[in-house]
Formats: structure tokens, sequence, C-alpha cells
């Protein structure tokens, strides 16, 4: 991975000179495409709501896993090929983020509707986004062929990458060190139709997993797919397998590719009352524990994750360049000659750097330590579910487990059920 | 057999399901090629380029330099051409094909779908099993897999920490690094290390509590690793924090070796380029010295290492080299051997050469860049001592032995600031400071004690105190407490001097080899023989044997000590002795 994303950032610098002439041919100016016009923007913006709209109609109230498929498709073309996957929801994160840190950035409009779209339909109709509007969910759901189960605890170990990738996105962003989930986005160089960079490998990387572990990205890596995560559980309206009551028949139990579906519980045997209330005690102190380590690891590395951020890199070239190590100089150090700027003021930006990342990865490993206490506590809390139901949070609203369900079958066509009611 | 299974069987035959299995190997066949083709592309695209561009580099090289050749300018003219033409093609073929290759794709996995749909397995539920058990199993491998997780995320980033980038350090002052004042460590810090050659100030001497007295080779008493040294060496780790740094080198390769002094991990190892091989041919190696004699100093931000071929090389403290020096071959008798010292942003290099006067110099380099910051001259021939660096009268000096000159130069720009003849013969143990007086030792000869000038001015005058004659060493440099000063010759007789008149208290055949100078802890003195055996003597008047320790392999470097640590190399091991904690 690390190759491949090394090799990416070589390409970015990759430039083919402009022709040497002898005469006195003139070069013409350097232009640059005019931006959009503004009334796309708020096009964008419509079709996303409308999008959203859309997805809840068809996923709580038409049942359609077809018409959820078909949305899916014009979300993929529409956000992925035809906005060549600009902007993102997904990445919006960034951009949020950064306008918070950086009193010099004004988040875009656009960039805040799609932020805040996608978390507000989630709130009343659960991850309806990630079922048929994010064009990323949407790219890996067609290659879904035979996805095998993961079990539950690995998906849930594997899960703790995201919440690190979700804090590393956020630190790079608050200290104005790049937009990471931009940067790294695996599918926007086959929105782009850009095969001359090696991120294609990443994204055919992620589409040949997700043959078998259905969406990787959505599920173990997306930052955003776990901010909606958080909203689904607090979701008023979510995706029930059935569309009245569960009969228990089971047949639903291995329909989700994404294993969002849990079962009934049974009764927790009281003579593990005692030890559970221990164990809870001791991980509640664990949490802070964990917090605690977190911090200092996050403070630790926090001289690594600075060396990448551009000024710590243009003041490690210089110190190159002053030892002698640097024969060429680099486009940004011939930036840093001409821009007037002295020595002094790039150590002290950089000193500026490292500071904020000594604060920011504290923050981080804080948060990341946070997030593994809590969730070993919740698996220490036992819920009690009658019925099989989607699970609030991990539910990406696909349909796909619609048609599994006898109710849904007899919903659908509109036959009376046993209990002579009609849908 | 069931309705699904019968299906199954009748698939071949149904004209929908061929269909749908031949567009699907049209759809793969068209994929793979679209794909293969791309993937052409993209190959030449960044290596074909690549090279065609170095070669009009080098035809418009080959114009510049041969004044106005018109035929090659349009020749260039017409390559400059076909590559940009080829170039833009190759963009737009990958532009295209990108979008073909989509596309096979979209219909890659419709088809795949459509071929799906004749397999369509109805669900068959697993039989019941008991819920209660298999929530509680479920629960208890969630949380031993998250724990387990987060180990290995708390693992790998204390792993990266140790790996990772420094910030950027301060100086002595603590102030941010600066253009005109590169990082280096304070002289506080460098006491609290050890930095060059026999510790801080290279004077022999370890400040640090817990040290151990006793250990065995054999047993593995109190030997907290011990790991293998590729190349070989004479010279002495030294260390700084965490990091133990030492060289080795043979005929064709010179390297710098960093270990982590918690395990004994070796961190990185750095290249350092031989001398040319022309110049190589000159050199004059004596097995007992070798090709790497010269032990490394380190500031704190860099180390440096020089080798016998002249070749001076630093390095930062992730591996990363920051510049290499050729002095020239030093002609050196046995081969080249001192080693370096540093004062705050130089490194100091005492390379003295020739039978005669008039090649030998004092060097000092920026750590940082590698450029000569000052140089000085020195009236003597080659030698094997090392430069040390004292405070005297709150001035920082150099001090420098060679035949038949004792020199002090001072450490900011190098000025000669005093000298005095008192030394001869090939000279290889160094100075040491003590109790206001300077120890040095013409070997086979006499133990001299120099009092320095006491004033700053041309006109005061250094002072022999001394000499005393003995079993005056040819190798090991002396060491001392302030009342007494200890020397120990290379077929191990040990000898004690009182520092105020230069009387001999006792001479003392401890029945060894040594090649390794001793050190003192406390109130003990370290003797480490050529074939492992440490011997302890109680610094006192008289001799008293305290203690010694067994490793099983030859010794000829001097001992590196750290708080509750000693550092030895051996001839093919660096070892870590600790006491149990």
């Amino acid at each position: 991975m690390g190759l491949i994303l090394s090799a990416a950032a070589v390409q970015a610098a990759e430039r083919f000179p402009p022709p040497q002439f002898e005469t006195d041919y003139q070069m013409p100016t350097l232009t640059t495409p005019p931006p959009r016009a503004a009334v796309w923007e708020f096009v964008d913006v419509g079709v996303l709501a409308a999008a959203l709209g859309l997805a809840s109609w068809l996923t709580l109230r038409k049942r359609s896993r077809r018409g959820i498929a078909a949305l899916s498709v014009f979300s993929l073309l529409y956000f992925g090929f035809w906005r060549q996957g600009c902007i993102c929801s997904v990445g919006s994160l960034g951009n949020v983020v950064l306008s918070l840190f950086d009193s010099s950035y004004v988040l875009p409009l656009t960039a805040a509707a799609f932020f805040l779209l996608p978390i507000f339909f989630t709130l009343f109709f659960g991850r309806v986004f990630c079922g048929s509007v994010c064009p990323l969910g949407a790219i890996q759901d067609w290659v879904v062929f035979r996805p095998l189960s993961v079990p539950a605890w690995l998906e849930t170990t594997l899960r703790l990458g995201a919440w690190l990738y979700l804090a590393a996105a956020v630190l790079f962003a608050a200290v104005g060190a790049g937009l990471l989930i931009c940067r790294y986005d695996p599918f926007v160089a086959f929105f782009r139709l850009g095969f001359n960079t090696p991120l294609w490998l990443l994204g055919l990387l992620f589409l040949g997993v997700g043959v078998f572990i259905a969406r990787p990205y959505c599920r173990f890596v997306c930052p955003y797919g776990l901010l909606l995560r958080q909203a689904g559980r607090l979701s008023f309206w979510h995706v029930r397998i059935t569309p009245d009551e569960c009969i228990q028949c089971r047949l639903c139990e291995d329909a989700c590719p994404f294993g969002a579906i849990q079962p009934p519980t049974a009764p927790w045997p009281e003579s593990m009352r005692p030890a559970e209330r221990r164990r809870l005690v001791f991980l509640f102190g664990l949490l802070l524990v964990l917090m605690s380590l977190g911090g200092w690891l996050g403070y630790r590395v926090h001289a690594g994750l600075a060396a990448a951020h551009p000024t710590a890199e243009l003041a490690r070239q210089v110190r190159l360049r002053q030892a002698g190590l640097i024969a060429e100089p680099t486009d940004a150090l011939r930036a840093f000659d001409v821009s007037g700027r002295t020595l002094q003021s790039l150590w002290t930006q950089e000193a500026d750097v490292f500071r904020r990342f000594a604060w920011g990865g504290l923050l981080a490993g804080v948060f990341v330590g946070f997030v593994a206490g809590v969730k070993l506590i919740q698996m220490s809390i036992h819920f009690k579910r009658t019925d099989y139901e989607a699970d609030r949070a991990g539910c990406l609203a696909c349909g796909r487990c619609f048609a599994f369900c006898p109710r849904h079958r007899i919903w659908e066509t509109g036959k009376p059920t046993d209990s002579g009611e009609t849908s | 057999m069931n309705n699904h299974d019968e299906s199954k069987y009748l698939l071949p035959q149904n004209p929908r399901y061929q269909a749908a299995v031949s567009s699907l190997i049209v759809s793969a066949v068209f994929l793979t090629i679209t794909g293969l083709l791309l993937a052409v592309q993209f190959y030449h695209l960044k290596g074909t380029d690549e090279r065609r561009s170095q070669k009009l580099e080098a035809l418009r090289h080959v114009y510049q330099a041969g004044g106005t050749d018109e035929a090659l300018a349009e020749e260039i003219r017409q390559l400059d051409v076909r590559y940009r033409r080829d170039h833009l093609a190759r963009l737009q073929f990958l532009h295209r094909g990108s979008g073909l290759f989509v596309l096979f794709g979209a219909v890659f996995v419709g088809t795949i779908l459509w071929v799906r749909s004749f397999h369509q397995k109805p669900p068959h539920p697993e039989p019941l099993e008991d819920r209660t058990a298999a929530q509680i199993q479920a629960a208890r491998r969630a949380r031993w897999a998250v724990s387990a997780g987060t180990a290995v995320l708390a693992a790998a980033a204390l792993f990266w920490s140790f790996q990772g980038s420094q910030p950027p350090r301060k100086s002595a002052g603590g102030e941010e690094s600066s253009e005109s004042r590169p990082a280096f460590a304070s002289w506080e810090q460098m006491n609290q290390n050890w930095p060059v050659f026999r510790g801080p100030q290279g004077a022999g001497i370890c400040r640090f509590d817990n040290i151990p007295t006793e250990w065995d080779g054999a047993s593995g008493k109190n030997i907290r690793w011990k790991v293998p040294v590729e190349l070989p060496g004479h010279n002495s780790p030294i260390v700084w924090e965490n990091r133990i740094f030492l060289t080795g080198a043979d005929a064709n390769r010179q390297e710098v070796y960093c270990f982590n002094a918690e395990d004994g991990a070796l961190l990185w190892t750095g290249q350092v380029p031989l001398a040319p091989a022309d110049q190589r041919e000159e050199m004059t190696i004596m097995e007992d010295t070798g090709y790497a004699a010269s032990t490394a100093a380190v500031n704190g931000a860099f180390v440096a290492a020089i080798f016998a071929d002249g070749q001076a090389a630093c390095f930062d403290f992730d591996g990363q080299r920051q510049w290499v020096r050729s002095l020239g071959v030093p002609s050196s008798a046995y081969g080249y051997a001192s080693s370096l010292t540093v004062y705050e942003n130089r490194l100091i290099i005492q390379f003295d050469q020739d039978y005669e006067p008039g090649r030998s110099k004092l060097i000092a380099l920026d750590m940082a860049t590698g450029k000569t910051l000052w140089e000085r001259e020195r009236p003597v021939p080659n030698s094997w001592t090392s430069p040390t660096v004292v405070e005297w009268n709150g001035q920082m000096q150099i001090l420098t032995s060679g035949s038949p000159w004792l020199i002090a130069y001072d450490a900011a720009d190098g000025r000669e600031l005093w000298r005095l003849d008192c030394l001869g013969g090939d000279v290889a143990p160094t100075q040491i400071a003590a109790a206001g007086r300077i120890f040095a030792v013409y070997p086979y000869t006499h133990l001299a004690a120099v009092r320095p000038p006491q004033a700053a001015s041309e006109q005061a005058q250094p002072e022999l105190l001394w000499k005393a004659e003995g079993s005056i060493p040819d190798i090991c440099s002396p060491v001392s407490d302030g009342r007494l000063v200890w020397t120990l010759d290379s077929e191990g007789v040990l000898e004690c001097f009182d520092v105020q008149d230069g009387s001999r208290l006792y001479s003392q055949d401890l029945q060894a080899m040594f090649h390794a100078s001793p050190v003192l802890v406390g109130d003990t003195l370290y003797l480490l023989s050529t074939k492992g055996r440490m011997i302890l003597v109680r610094a006192a008047r008289t001799f008293e044997q305290i203690g010694q320790n067994e490793l099983p392999e030859s010794f000829t470097a001097s001992p590196a000590f750290a708080p509750g640590r000693i550092y030895l190399r051996g001839s093919r091991h660096l070892y870590c002795i600790e006491n149990p904690r």
C-alpha cells in the first residue's frame, strides 16, 4: 500500500517539459479553465437531496431492491463518472474539518451540504446514502459476487482501522497537512478514467477483495461511514427486513453480505451477571488506561506524521540542499527560493507544524483509545432482541434482505397474510 | 432430486443461459485485452519516455558543448517533436482505454450477474444451535479480538515512534535550530551520554550509577543482550540515549551501525563509500589496526565516522547519510586510528600522517553539512592518538598529542593556544585532563604531567610539572580520579602515580594483554583484557583487585557506559551488560 501511495506521489510531480525553441516563437500564456458555474453546484446539491429522498422512499416505503439498485447505477454515473468523484460526501469531511481549524478557509456551501445532507437523512431514515447514493459504495456493490461471511469478532476488529483512519484524516485536515480521504480515494482514478495513476491498482485491489468481502472500503476504511454508523444508531425510521412481523423463519439469516442482520437474543444466564458487572467495572477503568496510552502513543508518533506536512517536507529539502545532497532543486525549493521567505521563517513554521502535530497526535491517540475502550464495553453489554433485525449501525440499506422474507413476498404481491391484512 | 437440482442439469441447454455465459466470456476477453494494452502503454509512458528524455537531454548537452552543429540541432528538433507526439498519443490512449476498460468492466459485471441469476439458491438455514452459548462465545471472541487489535495498533505505533522522524532539534541554548546555528546537543547533554571515544571529554570516567560489577559470558549472567556485528573494527561503541553507534570495515566495505540500546536490534546500517582504488593500494594497514580503528562521534543530532582510507561520513539518527568527505588516504605506518571528537556543530579530525611533519592537520568540519570550518597544520608526523575537548578557564580547548608536541587549540576557531615539547615516538595513548593538569604519554618512556597556561595571554606558557618513568603504555590511555593517575601497558602492567609529584605508588602485573583503555567507575577501575577478562581494581593508592568477569571473545575496543549498563564490543559481538532489575 505504501509503495502504491508513494508511487502516486511521484506520479503527481511528473511534468513533460515545454519545448525549447530557438526562434522568436512566443510561448502562449498558460491559461486555466474557468471555474464551474455556480448553478451547477446547486444542481449537484439538488440531485443529492433528490437522490437521498428517492432512496429513502425506495428503501422504507417501496421496499424495492431493484429501485435501489437502479438508483445506485444513477449515482455511480452522476456523482462518479459525470462529476468525477468530486465533490463527494466522504471527502467533504476533510473540508469541514479544515474550515473549523483554518480561519482562512471558507467552507463552500456545496461541501457543507454534501456533508450534512446524508447525516440528516441517516438520522431519519437510516444509511440510505450508503445504500444507493454514494458512488464509492455503488461501484463496490456491483462486484459483490461471492460474499463470504466475516465473523463478528473480525469485523469489529478490522473496523478499528477505520477509526484510526478517521483520526488521521481529521488530524491532517486540522493541521493543514492535506485532505487524506480525497488524496487516497481508491475509486477516483476510475471515475476520471485516469489509468496513468497507480491509484488504479488500489481501486482494483478493493474491487478484487470486494468480490468476496462485500464493500471492504465502506466497512473497514470509510471515515464518513463511521459517522453515518453513529447517526444510523439514532435513526428514527430504518430498514426493516420484514414489512410487518417477523415469523422467525430464519430465511434471512444469511441474506446480508455485510453481516448486518442480527438474530434474536437468548436470555442471558443469571449466574453470569456478577462476573459481567465486575468486567464492566474493569473495562471502565481500562477505558481511561487506553485513552492515556493512546494519547501517549499519539504524541510519540507525531514527528513521523508531521514529516508528511508540506512545510516539514520543504524544510527537510532545504536541509538536504544545505548538506549538498540535492543536486537539482525540486519544484518546492524553487518556489521557496523565489518567494522571498527567510530560512528563519521556514524553521519557525516547521516548529509550529510539529507543535500542532504534537497536540493533534495526542488528541487523536486519546480518541482512538476511547474508541477501543468503548468497543470493549459495548461488547460486554447485552441487548435484548426478539426478532431478526437489521443492525441500525451496520445496515447499508441495500435492500437485499427484502426478497428473503416470506412476509415481504406476501406484502409485495398484495395477497392477504395469515392474519387477513393486506399491504 | 429437487427442482433446483433439476434446473441445474438443464441449464446448458437453456439458450438464455448459453447467451449469458457467452457474453461473460466475450466481455472477460475484451476486459483482459484492454487491461493488458493499458498496462503496456503505462509501462511505455513511465519507462520509454524517461529514457527518451534522457537521450534528448544528452544530445542537447552535446549540442551545447560543440557549438552550432545545425544538423544535430535539426535532429534534436525532430526527435523532440516525435517524442512529444508519442507521449501525447499515449496519454490519449490511456484516457480512452480507461473509458473502454470501465465500459467492459461494467459489461463484465452485468454478465456475471446475469449468469448468477441462473444459479440462485434458496436460503437454507443451518440447524439452530444453542444461542446462549453462541452469544457468550461470540462476545468473548470479539472482546479478545478487539483487545488484540488494539495491542497490535499500539505496538505498531510504538515501533513507528522509534523508527520515525524526529522533531526539529534544539541547540545548546534551547532555541530552535536556525540557518546560522545547526542542531547539536549542549555540553551538559554530552556529559550525560557517551558521545566519543572514552566518553565525555575522552577522560575514561563513567559518572553513571548502578554499573554492573558481575557478569559471566558462559552462563549469560547479567548479559542483557548480545548481538553480532557484521564487519570487524577496533573502534569502541559510543552511546546517545537509546542508540549505540559503532563502525566496521574490511577491504571492500565500510559501514556505520546503529543499534537499539534496549534490545540490541540493528536499527540501521550506513554505507560509506571507499576511497578510489588507486589510492587504497597505497594504504598500509596492520592487522592490529584494521580498516575501522577510529571511534565515531555523535553530537546529539548527527553521528560521524572516519575510516582508514580517510573517508569521513555523517548520518542523522535515522540513518540518512548527510555527507561524505574524502580527506585522502593518510600515510600512516600502522594504519590510521585516531578517533573523532565533537564540539557543538564541529567534527574534529586529527589527521596526522607521514614519517616527517608537513602534511598533518587538525580539521574541523560542520557536522550538518561536511563543509570545512577551519583547518590547522600540525608540526607532527603520523600519530594514533585522539583529540579531546576540555574546558579550561572557561575556554573550550582541543588537546592533541603527537611527536613531540602536546598542543592545545581553541575549539571555536582552531587557533593554536599553546604547545609543549614533551612527547616522542609512535604516540598512540590519548591525553587526559584531570586535577588542573594534562597527562600525556610518551610510549615506553614517560608519563608527562603538564599544567596549561593559567592565563589566556600569549605570554603565558604551559609548564611541565613532572615526568614519571615505568612501564609506560604504547596503546592504552591513562585515567585519573584527580588524586591518582593510572597507566596500563599492553603487557598488563598497571601502574599508579600520584598526580602531585608523579611518584609511583605501585606497579602490578595483571598477567594479561590489554588494548582497551581503562575506565574509572566510581572508585573502581574497569580493565578489559584482550581475552575478555574484565578486571576490577580498587582506585586506591595500593593495589587491590576486587573482582573479575569473563566473556568468551577477544576484545580490543574500550568499553562504553550508560546508566546501569556497560557496552562491550568484542571481535564478533556487541554486548550489553546490566544488573538484574
